[in-house]
Parts: C-alpha cells; structure tokens; sequence
C-alpha cells in the first residue's frame, strides 16, 4: 500500500510505482509483474515464496512447474 | 511450504513476545494512506477476524478463519454495490486488485471512508477492551435514527452524550454514541415499536 501503481504506456502495460508520500517512483514494470502482487491466488504463492530461508523452496517448485509445463505435450513420456 | 517442513516446530522456535510488539507497533503506527480510526488498527483488525471466521461453512467445513481464504476469490470481492466505489477487487483494473474497493469520494479514506452506511462507535473508549459497550448501552434510553447515509441506527434521546465520543480522526470533534439493532440485540433490548426482527447480527 505504501507504493502507488499508474499505467503510463497507452496500451496499459506498463507500469510505475511511487511512492504514496513522497511521489518519487520507486519501481517500474508491466503487467506480467503486477499480476502477482494482484491477483489472490498468485500474491498468496508469492509471498510464501519471498520468505526469508524458502530460496531452494522457490527454485524446486520452479523447475518443478517448468518441467511439468515443458513436457505438457510429451504424451510419448506418459 | 514443502514437505519437510513442520508447522508446529516453526511456531515453537518463534519469540512470541517480539512478534507482539512486533504487532502491536504495527496496530499503532497509523499510515497516511488509510488512517487509522482512533489511531489503532485494533478494532479494524477484530472486524476483519470475525468476518474471516464468518466464512465457516457447517455443511463441509469449508471456508472459516483457518486457512484465511477471505483473501481469495469470490469471498474477496463479496460486496454491496455503493456510489462513488470502484469495481470490486477482483473485476477492477490490474494496479487497483488486491486492495479492496476504490473509492473516488473526497479523500477516498479516514473520514470520507465509504462501508454499511452505519456510522458511530457504540463505545466510548473504542480502543480499549473494556465493559464500556454495555455502560453505553445500558445508560441511555435510545430512540431509532438514521446514519448520515440514511441507514437505521439508534442514538440518545433528547441529544443526550452528543459530546461523549472522540471522532475517529481528529480527536478534538465529539459525537453521541450509537447503537445498531444488531448491538441493542447483543444486549437482549427488545425491538423497538414498529421495527422487524433483525434477521442476523
């Protein structure tokens, strides 16, 4: 809540965030970026994720999810 | 959290008196993009718990504050429709969701804060866990009214205790205390002449 995010490109993707009380922008991204800080299923993946000590968590479940995706259309792997 | 891992060792390695002050500094630590009413985050945080339990359902156990699925859709978007309040947070545009409901009137928040349309404290001491709910109730004889935005509500006869509550934000501004049908019921007050039953709290 503390960083304030307004779409700045015409088509609506790209993003910054300033801050609320200073007005200075802090970030900038799109809305691939945001929609994890957005949307409930996402954020709530997220933050457990982010959390100090889950950096091997959040790469397991990474290339877990990659692979999973990747080898989605491999039927000859079933 | 992975398989290994073991939730009640977790909670047993944490300093329970760090986290909180831990949360008690963050209950008092008013911020300017939502202040808090009466300076405390208290109260807010005791009406979000009660609606999270709320989402208990009997017939199989699902919902309830447990697993805190008020965080997610459709629960998190579950809302009366009100003027000058933006779509809720799961239709509204990708920057405004996960933050509740826009609202465009005046400030948008503290005392331009739009909810029910109920409005008062039917404490004199809000901030503060004590019986002052039922010195409230019990002394004063109430008579039915209507909230600013035209919703049913109850305040003293005869403008009694109009200068007995601080304002939620600036404390130099006193009000009257109120009651709504819910709060007179918690306190077994029959209805008044000519009004229904509430139907819940």
């Amino acid at each position: 809540m503390g960083t304030e995010w307004k779409p700045i490109s015409d088509a609506g993707d790209v993003f910054e965030g300033r801050d609320r009380a200073t007005g200075d922008v802090k970030w900038t991204g799109t809305h691939v970026d945001l929609i994890f800080g957005s949307n409930s299923q996402l954020r709530a993946l997220a933050e457990v994720h982010a959390c100090d000590g889950n950096e091997a968590a959040f790469v397991n479940d990474f290339v877990a999810a990659w692979a999973k995706v990747m080898d989605a259309d491999r039927f000859d792997l079933a | 959290m992975g398989e290994a891992f073991n939730y009640a060792e977790a909670f047993e390695s944490l300093d329970l008196a760090s986290v909180k002050a831990d949360i008690v500094d963050l209950m008092t630590t008013s911020q300017d993009w939502w202040p808090a009413d009466y300076g405390h985050y208290g109260p807010l945080f005791i009406r979000m718990a009660w609606h999270s339990a709320g989402t208990y359902r009997t017939g199989d156990g699902r919902g309830g504050a447990g697993s805190g699925t008020q965080r997610f859709a459709p629960l998190n978007s579950w809302a009366g429709d009100a003027a000058h309040v933006g779509p809720e947070p799961e239709g509204a545009p990708i920057e405004q969701q996960g933050l509740g409901w826009k609202n465009s009137f005046g400030t948008g928040k503290g005392g331009d804060t739009i909810t029910s349309g109920i409005e008062g404290a039917w404490t004199l001491t809000p901030t503060t866990w004590d019986n002052s709910f039922f010195d409230t109730l019990f002394g004063y004889e109430w008579k039915p009214t209507k909230s600013p935005a035209g919703a049913h509500q109850w305040a003293p006869k005869a403008g009694a205790g109009s200068d007995a509550v601080p304002d939620a934000h600036d404390p130099a501004e006193m009000h009257a205390p109120m009651m709504t049908t819910a709060g007179r019921r918690t306190g077994s007050i029959p209805n008044g002449p000519g009004r229904s039953p509430p139907t819940s709290l």
